[in-house]
């Protein structure tokens, strides 16, 4: 029910089904405006009888009239789409483009016009006395429909607009990207800064420039492949954790243990992986002011891998956990029934047990 | 000895090559160079057998530069591998990356040593990262190396040095046919055995060790 309501709330319910809801509605004010004649015209019909006090039907035959009701299913959302777009083109887009009162007043005119006063007058005249109560529910009704078909169709419209413009965004964004990270310019620069550390006889920053240029290219490199050596991952996930620990500051009440287990079985695995939850373990795991810890276990064995990844929790306030969101998001694409990833919160403990097996996959590079 | 070269148009790429090459024993940097041309007049001039070359350079591409300097053993060097094909198209000898690390340099020089003298350098020494720092660990002196988690120890008469690193990565910069697995966890120097019994092995100074038994028939056969 919780995940019904946050559909409708989220207005996916409405993009699928909210012309079947149209459809049904129309069903039911269907059947409750013409319930009586509908039966009554039947049974005349099956028995030859036109007595109107004698309206007493079977099981079967009630049947036989809902279902022949709901062939009109079909015309009827057809009307609607119809309508809605007729609704849409006439008057939401050039009139109602303007949110201008004068534009208001005129759409108010207009539909009424349209609605109440052709609709009634040309449509229901021969069928309908033009002043019967009937009449006016039934260009109501219409007048309803093509309404919230237009609605429909608007708020789909934007929404095309939104993420097409979002998508041009995140191109943009990511072609800035790039040129800030052209390879070339990144790793020439930081090997020139190897070669001032080395002329400054600094041999410290000199391997701490080439472990940051390693944890670079891996990031560079292996974003743009399927699938990487279960070696190169280990060691950008060492890099990564060696420059870490240099970031954190050498006082007691923080505690860092980190072990690494792999039997050098070999695999490919999806780059970028592990590192989501190491990342995210150091990233809320440190805090200045009070005792905390981070914990990485990682074994691998039998192309089977097992990450246990605890943190005490620093600074809850500041997660907003998309990192988590996005991976978990990979991992059932790349490996749906595989991986295993279980995330609590107890005791102001924070704790990441991944477990993926590869044993019976084979991916080629 | 080995002769050679270095070009590159960033001086500071040059440093590197530099101190690198002051810390391999059997490399001889002759000269350095920021532009093709006096490369070239160099190179005619003296007798030079291995050439350090960016690939990028102003002027003219270090793939074309290295089709004009005839036989001479060439290592690529450049920032980013998209050349990396082309270049072993041309028979080159190696390709560093940039940064380049100094393992990676040493294991590209002895492979041009291999190729000029058919037969491997005499290593006398490795350098190994112990945290931030570079470790010298002489061969000589090293009886064994263990693994436990990612990490090796050297063990050295009467030194220990750790290293964040893979018995891959050791066998890449230690000499060949000197140095062999015996366990899971550990390599051995085989100079420094002294008794092989069925599941282990004593060291001169006489530290036992385990042998693995997918390792036994290998070790049987270096000894």
């Amino acid at each position: 029910m919780k995940e019904l309501y946050l559909k409708i709330k989220n207005s996916v319910f409405w993009e699928k089904w909210g012309v079947w809801v149209l459809v049904f509605s129309s069903c039911i004010f269907y059947f409750f405006m013409e319930s009586q004649e509908l039966i009554s015209g039947w049974n005349a019909g099956c028995n030859n009888e036109l007595d109107n006090n004698k309206v007493s039907l079977e099981f079967s035959n009630r049947l036989i009239v809902g279902l022949f009701a709901s062939l009109f299913i079909l015309p009827i959302l057809w009307i609607i789409y119809l309508l809605g777009n007729i609704h849409y083109y006439l008057l939401f887009k050039p009139i109602l483009s303007k949110s201008k009162t004068e534009n208001y007043i005129l759409y108010i005119i207009l539909s009424l016009v349209l609605y109440q006063g052709i609709l009634k007058t040309f449509f229901f005249v021969d069928v309908l006395n033009i002043f019967d109560w009937k009449a006016e529910a039934y260009s109501g009704l219409i007048w309803a429909f093509s309404l919230a078909g237009a609605l429909l169709i608007s708020f789909n419209e934007n929404k095309e607009k939104q993420t097409a413009q979002e998508i041009q965004k995140q191109k943009l964004e990511i072609k800035a990207l790039k040129a800030q990270i052209n390879p070339h310019f990144l790793f020439n620069t930081l090997n020139n800064l190897m070669g001032t550390a080395i002329s400054e006889n600094a041999p410290q920053t000199s391997l701490q420039i080439q472990q940051l240029a390693s944890i670079m290219r891996h990031v560079v490199e292996e974003t743009q492949a399927e699938y990487t050596p279960i070696e190169k991952e280990l060691k950008f996930l060492g890099d990564y954790i060696e420059l870490m620990q240099l970031r954190v500051p050498k006082e007691e009440n923080i505690r860092i243990n980190v072990r690494i287990d792999f039997d050098e079985n070999s695999f490919l695995i999806s780059p970028l992986i592990l590192i989501t939850f190491i990342e995210n373990a150091f990233k809320y795991g440190i805090s200045i002011n009070q005792a905390c810890f981070v914990d990485i276990l990682l074994t691998i064995e039998n192309k089977k891998i097992d990450l246990v990844c605890k943190n005490a929790i620093g600074n809850v306030e500041n997660s907003t956990e998309t990192g988590l969101e996005s991976v978990k998001k990979r991992l059932e694409l790349t490996y749906p029934q595989k991986h295993s990833l279980e995330i609590s919160k107890e005791n102001n403990v924070f704790e990441v047990v991944f477990k993926l097996d590869l044993s019976h996959e084979n991916p080629t590079v | 000895m080995i002769k050679c070269i270095a070009i590159d148009d960033e001086p500071l790429a040059l440093e590197v090559i530099k101190d690198y090459a002051s810390k391999t024993p059997f490399l001889d940097l002759k000269a350095t160079f920021v532009n093709t041309q006096s490369a070239l007049k160099f190179l005619l001039e003296n007798e030079i057998e291995l050439v350090f070359l960016d690939i990028k350079m102003p002027d003219i591409s270090g793939l074309d530069f290295a089709k004009m300097i005839g036989n001479r053993k060439v290592i690529f060097t450049t920032a980013f591998a998209e050349h990396a094909v082309e270049a072993f198209t041309l028979d080159v000898s190696d390709y560093l990356l940039k940064p380049i690390s100094f393992n990676r340099f040493l294991i590209s020089c002895q492979k041009v040593y291999e190729k000029v003298y058919s037969s491997l350098p005499a290593v006398s020494h490795i350098f190994v990262k112990d945290g931030y720092n570079l470790i010298k660990v002489n061969l000589d002196g090293l009886d064994y190396i263990a693994s436990e988690g990612n990490y090796l120890t050297f063990f050295e008469s009467g030194k220990k040095t750790l290293s964040r690193m893979t018995f891959n990565d050791a066998f890449e910069i230690l000499p060949i046919g000197k140095f062999l697995r015996i366990h899971k966890t550990h390599v051995v120097n085989l100079a420094k055995i002294t008794v092989v019994e069925k599941n282990s092995l004593k060291l001169q100074n006489g530290i036992e060790l385990p042998i693995g038994p997918n390792y036994k028939d290998e070790l049987l056969k270096q000894l």
